[in-house]
């Protein structure tokens, strides 16, 4: 079981320009993404808002139609296959909970309606009440049953919310901002329980397989398998949480993923001899196709002079010019030659007072990264 | 913030409804039923009771009852696909087809009579054109005198009601409940079922529930169209009243009608508090799509085929039978059928030096003035009262008020206009010369459908909201202004064009107490429609034109004034 979504463009015609003599304002809402989503798997669709994740679900659940690309489950077209037919499950940014039914009846509503062919099929009474115990006992909703959801709070919401989209055990399951209309802490402690109910979503079952839309990294990172990271309706990267984290392969995902020590360079000599020029310095760049590239410098990979490893063999000299402790971190920012750059050292690290010269050591190796553009 | 307003603020906001029901409405109705009871030689209990024992009592209540409902059904059925098409579809010439759709409601009985006839009846253009290419002698069709000549009558004048209040309450329901509906597997007429018909509930029950009051005291669609086979309450009323001057039982027939109506809106006002919810309402933007689908665009054809069929086509023919002469006037002894203005031409001139004459120009001017009145009377005394009822749904005040507000729309206007003659045309309360007296009367009609158009509305907009206003140091004066009357702006335009279309049409009260100088248009299409000749004919037909323009003219102007504000 698995989706692919190939070449995926989809673009809207604004609709305040749509009157008679104005001209069609076309606004390109996705631009050719392909990603695929294996069995099991948690994929994080990651972006900053407008960026066209909802979209994307929009067209994987079927609501709406790609003007081009194609949406694939098992490698077979899903183009004729309507909504309600494909078996898959949506959970909506502010959850769409229908207000005329209670707890009870949303949660049942999947499991009433007729199941596509070679689906779990449940017809009883019996078979849907248990059904409904067992998904608001995983999203910890027992005994909310005749509750009117018009009542319910911010995180009860989010719970029916989850259950009625689990509920119809789908083949694939996508979420869109599910946590974010709540608080921090909620948010947290949500983030935690959702994985733990989509890898075990009832006894003897199989994960769920699922894609996850989200703005925010840290949900991301803690709930994903796999990232796709876009922008302006294209992907940027798709990796493994870490493998994106390590090596951003474009100058928006570092900026995205927080990662602002970002220089522009200009890179000359051939071959392994190849180096890269930057307002702060030379460093090498062996094998670097590109001639203007943008080099990063990572935040938690330098050090200071006392406490520099064998391998920190570049240093950068320049004036501390703030320091602001985060609990565990201390972030700090240092001027080097007119640019100011940001680092994080160990809450325990001496540092030296605002104003003062220090030297960051670091290994081109761990510290430095050349990105394309 | 139900507590926001204590028992002496809620009875503020209900004192001008309340003071004008009692004035305009509770005061001339007893002054007439107390004169009719005084007449009779029994007590009124006693007639009451026998009333209603007898068998001819009882099959015409039965008959009331199953036309209404029977019509009521058919414009449902034809007016809740043409709400989705327009709650959902953005599409040209959107605003044309809901100020056409808009005319039939004002249309006086007598032209739509007329306008059947000319389409339907036995020398109407679909026999003739029949009888012509079947070659048989007879019309095929019998209409005039059927039961589906009086409900086919009845879904012309009232799909707007549905198209409208249904319509815009659809067109802003969240279109992710149905979409959250199909990923859940539910297919479109599941969705339909089990999702977007409870959800529209309400407004589909408030929309029946005036179509229903609308169809219940019908008169002249079931005196013309109907014929005499055929008797309603409020005809019977009319025959007991006018034909026989029998007011103490036309005054026990009207007590009957009043209780039905009084007994179907509390179940109504029950049937409301359970049914409507909070939902989070969305702007038109959001929800209506262009038409792109093969599916979407046939589904749109068939329903304005079926639209223009059953609301357009009797309208063109009428506006035709303006500009094309059929027969000879009086006094002439040749004539050619074909094209013509002279109808028109004719409206101008002052032939036989009545007194009473009065230029086409002056009748729009006095029918628009009329509607004006009407609309802002109606909508300074409806706000406060669908607010209130709103706002309060379980106080003991709205629970009883509600009710009240909607009987207008079911006591017979031939009661009520009597009523108005005897009670408002002596002192303390002599309004003859008032030119507020038809605005006043247009507004008992227009009110109900005011407040049937507001309350669910306001009902919907969800507490938060009006918490967050008063969390940010709103009175509640200000949530109102601030808050709810933003968010209901569109319910509010659907209040105006109905007291509008309301007060342009009106015709069986304006008839009685109309100052004869000062004519509305239904009022001097009447007289002509009463006077003999293909040239009084002629001329009926085209001021009947004239009255559609005016009225399409009036729904596209408050449509462009709403099209200047943004909607939330």
């Amino acid at each position: 079981m698995s989706l692919t979504v190939t070449q995926i463009s989809k673009s809207f015609e604004s609709a305040i320009s749509s009157g008679p003599g104005a001209a069609a304002n076309v606004l390109p809402a996705l631009r050719g993404v392909s990603f695929e989503v294996q069995p099991g798997e948690i994929v994080a669709a990651l972006g900053p808002s407008g960026c066209g994740k909802s979209t994307l679900l929009a067209i994987i659940a079927g609501l709406e139609t790609p003007d081009e690309g194609d949406v694939l489950w098992q490698g077979k077209s899903l183009r004729s296959v309507p909504v309600h037919r494909r078996g898959f499950g949506l959970m909506f940014q502010d959850y769409a909970l229908f207000p005329h039914l209670n707890v009870f009846e949303n949660v049942a509503f999947g499991l009433r309606m007729t199941q596509p062919k070679g689906h779990n099929r449940l017809v009883t009474d019996t078979a849907l009440a248990s059904r409904v115990a067992e998904v608001l006992q995983l999203t910890g909703l027992a005994g909310f049953e005749r509750r009117d959801v018009n009542t319910l709070s911010g995180g009860e919401q989010q719970r029916v919310a989850l259950a009625r989209s689990l509920a119809p055990r789908p083949r694939l399951l996508m979420l869109d901002e599910p946590l974010g209309a709540l608080d921090r802490n909620l948010r947290q402690r949500l983030i935690g329980e959702l994985r733990s109910i989509l890898r075990h979503p009832g006894h003897d079952e199989t994960p769920q397989t699922a894609i996850y839309v989200t703005h925010d990294l840290e949900e991301a990172f803690s709930l994903a398998d796999r990232v796709v990271l876009m922008n302006a309706g294209q992907v940027e990267q798709i990796g493994a949480p870490q493998e994106v984290y390590c090596r951003p392969a474009t100058r928006f995902v570092a900026q995205f993923l927080g990662l602002t020590n970002l220089l522009p360079g200009a890179v000359y000599g051939a071959g392994m001899e190849r180096r890269v020029k930057t307002a702060v310095g030379e460093f090498p760049a062996p094998g670097c196709a590109a001639t203007n590239v943008s080099v990063l410098l990572r935040p938690d990979s330098v050090a200071l002079n006392q406490g520099r490893s064998r391998a920190q063999t570049h240093h950068l000299d320049g004036r501390l010019a703030a320091c602001s402790f985060r609990g565990s971190t201390c972030q700090v920012e240092v001027v080097i030659q007119g640019q100011t750059l940001g680092f994080e050292f160990l809450a325990n690290t001496s540092l030296p007072a605002v104003g003062e010269e220090v030297s960051l050591w670091f290994d081109p190796d761990q510290a430095l990264q050349i990105i394309q553009g | 913030m139900r507590r926001a307003i204590g028992a002496g603020g809620r009875l503020a906001v209900w004192s001008a409804p309340l003071a004008f029901l009692g004035l305009f409405y509770f005061y001339p109705l007893a002054s007439i039923l107390a004169l009719s009871f005084g007449r009779g030689e029994r007590g009124w209990m006693e007639l009451l009771f026998e009333t209603l024992a007898a068998p001819a009592t009882q099959r015409v209540v039965g008959f009331t009852i199953w036309q209404a409902g029977l019509s009521t059904l058919l414009t449902l059925a034809v007016g809740l696909p043409a709400a989705y098409l327009t709650a959902r579809y953005r599409f040209r010439g959107k605003a044309l087809l809901m100020a056409l759709t808009a005319i039939p409601f004002v249309m006086p009985t007598l032209v739509v009579a007329a306008a059947f006839n000319a389409l339907l009846g036995p020398r109407g253009w679909l026999n003739l054109g029949l009888m012509a290419l079947l070659r048989v002698e007879t019309p095929p069709i019998e209409f005039s005198g059927t039961l589906g000549a009086i409900l086919l009558a009845h879904v012309f004048y009232n799909t707007t009601i549905v198209l409208r209040t249904v319509g815009d309450f659809w067109s802003r329901l969240d279109p992710r409940l149905e979409q959250a509906a199909r990923v859940a597997g539910a297919d479109r007429w599941q969705v339909l079922r089990r999702v977007t018909l409870p959800l529209l509930s309400p407004a589909i029950a408030a929309a029946a529930l005036l179509v229903f009051l609308f169809d219940f005291t019908s008169f002249g669609v079931i005196l013309i169209l109907g014929g005499p086979r055929f008797a309603t309450l409020e005809v019977e009323i009319y025959n007991q009243t006018v034909g026989l001057f029998n007011l103490p039982l036309a005054a026990v027939l009207s007590l009957i009608q009043l209780a039905c109506t009084l007994a179907l809106t509390i179940a109504y006002t029950r049937l409301a508090e359970r049914i409507s919810r909070p939902l989070s309402l969305r702007p038109q933007t959001y929800t209506q799509k262009p038409l792109t689908t093969w599916r979407a665009r046939l589904a749109a054809g068939t329903i304005l085929l079926l639209l223009s069929g059953l609301l357009l086509l009797p309208l063109a023919g009428l506006a035709a039978r303006s500009v094309i002469r059929l027969e000879a006037n009086r006094g002439e002894s040749s004539f050619t059928p074909g094209l013509t203005l002279d109808f028109y031409r004719e409206l101008t001139i002052n032939r036989r030096g009545s007194l009473f004459y009065t230029p086409p120009a002056t009748a729009i001017g006095i029918s628009l003035a009329y509607a004006a009145a009407t609309v802002g009377l109606s909508l300074s005394l409806g706000l406060p009262a669908a607010w209130a009822l709103a706002r309060q749904p379980q106080a003991a005040l709205s629970r009883l008020f509600d009710p009240l507000l909607m009987l207008p729309l079911g006591t017979s206007a031939v009661t009520l206009g009597l009523g108005f003659i005897i009670s408002l045309g002596r002192p303390p309360l002599d309004l003859r010369a008032s030119p507020l007296l038809i605005p006043l009367a247009h507004t008992l009609v227009a009110f109900p459908f005011v407040v049937r158009s507001l309350t669910p509305a306001l009902r919907s907009i969800r507490p938060r909201l009006r918490q967050a206003a008063a969390m940010a140091g709103a009175s509640p004066r200000q949530i109102l202004v601030k808050i709810d009357l933003p968010l209901i702006g569109r319910a509010v335009f659907v209040a105006a064009t109905f007291a509008f279309t309301i007060s342009l049409g009106e015709f069986g009260a304006t008839a009685l107490i109309a100052r004869p100088e000062y004519p509305t248009l239904p009022v001097a299409i009447y007289r002509f429609l009463s006077r003999p000749g293909a040239l009084n004919y002629g001329q009926a037909m085209a001021l009947s034109a004239i009255l559609m323009l005016v009225c399409a003219g009036g729904m596209l102007a408050i449509e462009s004034l709403r099209g200047g504000q943004s909607e939330f």
